[in-house]
């Protein structure tokens, strides 16, 4: 249960932003969130209240993009959803594969007023 | 009267008095931790360390193994340990014994140990007469995982009292891996477990990973591991 401190961190990059760019308030945030990050959306959005309290954050959105975690098979070049194949290849059955996405954990964006 | 910005126009096409502005980031969330990793990592290059991050969840022996290695290794390389755990200095207290240094991060709340962490307890070690630095991390199969700490080698001890299908279950930590130490294999005879199907498990999640069977209790299959981490302080010190 590390997502406080995740949110903390979040928190605290988007406020520096801010300061820096003269933002006084922050609509929404997008974020990244692989599958494989470690980190549970759920938990996040139920930290990102106690966190943005009193910041520019305040009442923010927060929007999560969950992403697939996907790999190519290095055999077939097939792409496909590591966690569903349990990390084998549909096509070939090979378990040889590269990452291409699931370990995301990104602040992506801000809507600003 | 206009709802979107509380003016009196009627008609949708006036200019709004609040402007939305939609801004790109991609800033990685633990950006912070990753620059004081690779902090780390010039330090441990400059000063010739090797730094292995032993990862686990809570009760896999990673204590156990640590004691024994030392014990067996102290008189060919200088060894120093960070201990990771939410509380006490247990674990400590057992490297201390063994007669290397030992530093002791109470991480309290926190899940895991955190680059920033490592560095302020760095500079309780003289780096320059180490080979070897172990930081024996949170036992927690989750968090560690996405925290680089500047080490060169994570190493996961997974015990086989665990389950045969614990990679498969927290790819993570499995991911980022060099060599996974399947310990407590004096315990086979007494489990349920396919242990050839968790070592295929592993390479699953991670295909270049190497595993090592063990058991730190017994000695079984140490020697291997002795080996593995001879030659990557040879390759160290070559630099």
């Amino acid at each position: 249960m590390h997502e406080l401190g995740i949110m903390q961190n979040i928190v605290n990059t988007v406020q520096n932003y801010a300061k820096e760019n003269d933002i006084n308030k922050v609509s929404t945030v997008i974020l990244e969130i692989g599958r494989i990050s470690g980190v549970v959306p759920q938990a996040l959005e139920f930290c990102f209240d106690v966190c943005s309290n009193g910041t520019v954050l305040e009442g923010a959105k927060l929007e999560i993009d969950n992403v697939a975690a996907v790999g190519r098979c290095k055999k077939c070049n097939a792409e496909f959803d590591l966690i569903k194949n349990n990390f084998c290849c549909p096509t070939c059955g090979r378990a040889d594969w590269e990452m291409l996405s699931g370990r995301e954990l990104i602040i992506k964006g801000l809507e600003v007023i | 009267m206009c709802d979107t910005c509380g003016c009196g126009a009627t008609g949708r096409d006036h200019q709004h008095q609040v402007e939305h502005r939609e801004i790109e980031l991609e800033e990685k969330v633990l950006a912070k931790n990753d620059r004081l990793a690779e902090r780390n990592r010039g330090m441990f290059e400059a000063m010739n360390v090797l730094a292995v991050n032993l990862v686990s969840s809570p009760g896999s022996g990673k204590t156990t193994l640590l004691e024994r290695t030392i014990t067996d290794l102290k008189s060919e390389m200088t060894i120093g340990v960070i201990e990771g755990d939410q509380q006490t200095d247990r674990d400590a207290k057992r490297i201390e014994a063994t007669g290397v240094n030992v530093e002791q991060i109470n991480t309290l709340d926190a899940c895991h140990l955190d680059a920033h962490m490592i560095r302020h307890s760095l500079s309780k070690f003289s780096l320059a007469e180490l080979d070897v630095l172990f930081i024996e991390n949170v036992g927690n199969l989750i968090c560690p995982g996405a925290f680089d700490l500047g080490e060169d080698f994570r190493v996961v001890v997974l015990s086989i009292t665990e389950g045969e299908d614990k990679p498969l279950k927290y790819p993570g930590i499995f991911l980022d891996s060099q060599l996974v130490l399947l310990n407590k294999m004096d315990l086979a005879g007494f489990l349920e477990v396919d242990t050839d199907q968790c070592l295929s498990f592993v390479n699953r999640v991670n295909p270049t990973s190497q595993t090592l069977s063990v058991s730190a209790k017994t000695g079984e299959g140490m020697a291997l591991w002795y080996d593995w981490l001879r030659q990557k302080v040879a390759k160290k010190n070559e630099r």
